[in-house]
């Protein structure tokens, strides 16, 4: 960011914000060929502050109404008073930092998975910790489509969220061209159990262990809204304890943190839905089948020849244990033994 | 007979060339990090290489079986093997065999 484009920001932000403000640092945190993010230091009106701003790398429509929606979602969930950062400003202008871009108060902490399950020194208790996040997802599914405001890019909500997974998941993988019959043997037997139907709700749809950030004390933030959008709120649930997102601890079932009942306890108290264990457990299948497809999509942007990466190819080569964890979960029942004719 | 560094033996010498010696000289924190998490990625992917070299012979065997697959998935949907034990066991076979060369901690 040059003393141009910092000039331009602390112009905009300054009006935004209603103060006197300068930018006095910018430091590039994170990204890639999508997306950029930036800390960035300001004094307003000389108290000073830490904001992140999140803008797209290549200014595309696409993209552009991706950086605006996550941070629409981003400003409900904290009316829902869903512990995030503080959503403060949103700047679709193009002539400020090239492409549109959010700004949310900087928040402190870690979130890198593997590191948060090991280093006991974070997220403090760690029963408490999982009750915590259950109760900030509780507050995440208090958002209904009949109560939403500025939410109507999510589309209408599924009738039947499985179902329309299912769906979908099914296009991807023939749009994929891969024939994975151990995933599709995990589609057809969710397809095939008995289900409930619950309101739709809004669900973050990535609530994972690596998606949210702790200090020494506890929670700090629920990060990675991006696929956000209308579905079955034991969705979350079940993504959250899946076997694959527990980094190691697979004891832990919660997250690779603590344990379920917390998590749920944690859940309920805050006036969650009633959990259905049957149904997370569907969604726990779910979750596997889902993160494989991810993991081939990502896998075929390397051997496509599209994108050059070693990561994306090892990547897709985690859908081999993916597959095996949704057959292990789904094992037909012993045939009931035949009595004589 | 001259003792002879076959393509394993030379695969591995590689793989513990980048751990032992490479890995370490790269420290972790930025801005090496980078580089040291490549390095320990590009030594894992040579593993997975030497482990499916040595399972070559049931891995052909496996993609022989796995020829109709296309067919296998619309009948899947169809719900024609619903409850199929026998497709279930040589599914659950196939994908222990391909973790076995993935991960070999998680079969």
């Amino acid at each position: 960011m040059d003393e141009q484009a910092r000039a331009r920001l602390a112009d905009w932000l300054g009006e935004a914000l209603g103060a006197r403000l300068a930018v006095t640092g910018a430091v590039r945190l994170s990204g890639g060929a999508i997306q950029e993010n930036w800390q960035v230091a300001a004094l307003v009106d000389g108290e000073p502050r830490a904001f992140v701003v999140r803008k797209d790398a290549a200014a595309t429509i696409a993209a552009s109404h991706s950086r605006e929606h996550e941070f629409a979602l981003i400003r409900q969930a904290h009316e829902a008073r869903v512990l995030v950062p503080e959503p403060v400003a949103f700047c679709a202008d193009m002539g400020v930092l090239g492409s549109p871009f959010a700004v949310l108060a900087k928040v402190g902490g870690t979130g890198f998975g593997p590191r948060i399950v090991k280093d006991m020194a974070l997220g403090g208790d760690r029963e408490r910790l999982v009750a915590q996040l259950g109760a900030e997802l509780a507050r995440i599914h208090t958002i209904v489509p009949a109560s939403n405001k500025g939410l109507d890019f999510l589309g209408e909500p599924p009738a039947d969220p499985l179902r329309a997974d299912i769906v979908g998941l099914r296009q991807a993988l023939d749009r994929l061209g891969a024939a994975r019959p151990a995933l599709e043997w995990g589609l057809r037997w969710a397809e095939s159990q008995p289900s409930k139907r619950r309101d739709v709700t809004l669900v973050h749809r990535d609530f994972r262990t690596g998606n949210y950030m702790v200090d020494a004390e506890g929670l700090t933030a629920i990060l990675d809204w991006e696929f956000a959008g209308w579905g079955d709120p034991m969705s979350d649930l079940g993504w959250f304890c899946a076997s694959c997102w527990r980094f190691g601890r697979t004891d832990l079932e919660a997250g690779g943190i603590g344990s379920r009942a917390a998590f749920y306890a944690g859940y309920e108290q805050a006036d969650g839905w009633p959990v259905d264990p049957d149904a997370v457990a569907v969604w726990e299948v779910m979750a596997h089948i889902r993160w494989a497809v991810i993991a081939l999509q990502q896998g075929e942007r390397h051997a496509s020849g599209r994108e050059f990466s070693l990561e994306h190819a090892l990547t897709g080569r985690m859908a081999a244990e993916l597959e095996l964890a949704v057959l292990r979960m789904t094992a037909p029942a012993a045939p009931p033994e035949r009595s004589p004719a | 007979m001259t003792p002879e560094t076959t393509g394993l033996d030379l695969l591995h010498a590689v793989e513990q060339t980048l751990v032992n010696e490479v890995g370490p000289l790269l420290a972790e924190g930025a801005p090496s990090s980078d580089a040291r998490f490549k390095v320990l990625m590009a030594a894992s992917a040579i593993r997975m290489v030497m482990r499916e070299w040595r399972l070559r012979d049931e891995l052909a065997a496996l993609s022989a079986r796995a020829g109709g697959h296309g067919d296998l998935v619309a009948a899947i949907r169809a719900g024609e093997h619903d409850a199929d034990a026998a497709l279930h066991a040589a599914l659950l076979a196939d994908a222990e065999l391909r973790t076995s060369i993935s991960r070999p901690g998680a079969v």
